[in-house]
């Protein structure tokens, strides 16, 4: 635990603070003067925090999307920003780990660069290049999948051939390659075809399977690209058969399989 | 008895389970990327990882009474048994019903399950999704 300066009655708010689009006249009002929060701030989808006077908060600090977050004097936070999360807080002198998913004002990318150079980083493909061109202890994300950093510039810049991309080994960065690739690549693959279609695979979802050639292998690589039923994701799944139910069925070890429910 | 797809796991309903299988100490059925397990709420999991010396495989699932499933690949995922028991929820971030307020989808389970995790068909073999 912290140490915390000593500060008057009035200006510590002790415990959490999550603002709502619905509450923020309140907390408003409530954190003018308040210097040091104990627990930890939470700006919720498009809500605004003003504390002019903040120069401290224990827990950490969580900006969702579309919030505003505008702490000048803060000084002292663990740092968590959202997709499209605004933080202005120039004054940042030390901070925990820290978590962007967005692009923050220069002045404000600066001073947390300086506060927690040596600390753990996540960031993702929305955050600035800036940020991005430093060197620290970072770890990288594109839609919550972590990458390395060659794989995640290359992703994010889309500068992998679709054979690069069909050559990931990972299904979910595949996943996530190929969603960013620009769709005319695959035209690039030798030989590639569509080898079975099947408009609806029960879920509202188109399933292929198609194929390719690749320089230095005899037999033509077959992959079946089929949707989630759930969140509507669509993957490629490397197969050997040519028939989209068969390697559905395949994937999970059987000939044939039925499955009563699908999620 | 109910085959359920889950994302990259599959769970075949079977009549009962093999003979003198060790529990495991877990409600995680399969670990998947970013701390997306697939989980449940209460029930027994029994992993291959902690029962090394039983059989595993699709024909076993097929001798143990699975239905609606055909001619079993020599090479398939099967990574355990769960056993839930009626109010069982299988949970996953992104497989099941979304309930407002909750983290988690969920599907109610009942009954006995091989557990299937999905593989793919490569030049260099067979091999789990990696996720």
């Amino acid at each position: 635990m912290k140490k915390i300066e000593k500060k008057e009655p009035n200006e510590i708010y002790e415990g959490n603070v999550e603002v709502t689009k619905n509450n923020e006249k309140n907390w408003e009002e409530k954190l003018k003067k308040i210097k040091v929060i104990t627990g930890y701030v939470r700006a919720y989808q498009g809500a605004t925090i003003t504390a002019p006077n903040l120069t401290e908060v224990t827990g950490y600090v969580r900006a969702y999307q579309g919030a505003t977050i505008t702490a000048p004097n803060l000084k002292s936070t663990v740092y968590i920003a959202y997709q499209g999360a605004t933080i202005t807080a120039p004054n940042l002198k030390s901070t925990g780990d820290v978590n962007l998913d967005t692009i923050l004002s220069p002045e404000t990318e600066i001073a947390l660069w300086k506060a927690a150079k040596k600390n753990k980083w996540q960031l993702t493909n929305n955050c600035s290049e800036w940020l991005l061109s430093q060197k620290g202890n970072f770890t990288f994300y594109i839609n919550s999948i972590e990458f390395d950093r060659l794989l995640f510039d290359k992703v994010r810049c889309d500068e992998l051939t679709a054979q690069e991309v069909f050559a990931i080994t990972n299904m979910e960065q595949r996943r996530i390659a190929y969603e960013r690739m620009d769709k005319v690549k695959m035209k690039d693959l030798p030989d590639y075809k569509i080898i079975h279609e099947v408009a609806d695979d029960e879920h509202g979802y188109p399933m292929k399977v198609i194929s390719f050639t690749m320089a230095g292998y005899n037999t033509p690589f077959k992959f079946l690209n089929c949707f989630c039923p759930s969140s509507g994701r669509e993957y490629f799944l490397e197969t050997k058969q040519d028939d989209c139910w068969k390697a559905k069925a395949m994937s999970f070890g059987f000939e044939d399989i039925t499955f009563d429910e699908e999620w | 008895m109910k085959n359920i797809r889950h994302g990259d796991l599959s769970l075949i309903g079977i009549k009962k389970l093999p003979a003198k299988l060790i529990k495991s100490d877990t409600k995680v059925l399969m670990v998947g990327s970013g701390g997306n397990d697939h989980s449940i709420t209460q029930g027994k999991v029994y992993l291959k990882k902690d029962n090394p010396s039983a059989k595993w495989g699709g024909q076993i699932l097929v001798n143990l009474g699975a239905k609606g499933v055909k001619n079993p690949a020599t090479l398939v995922n099967h990574i355990g048994y769960v056993v839930a028991p009626k109010g069982c929820l299988l949970l996953h971030t992104d497989h099941g019903e979304k309930k407002k307020g909750k983290t988690f989808r969920e599907i109610p389970i009942e009954g006995i399950f091989g557990l299937i995790g999905q593989v793919e068909d490569t030049h260099d073999g067979m091999k789990a999704v990696v996720d």
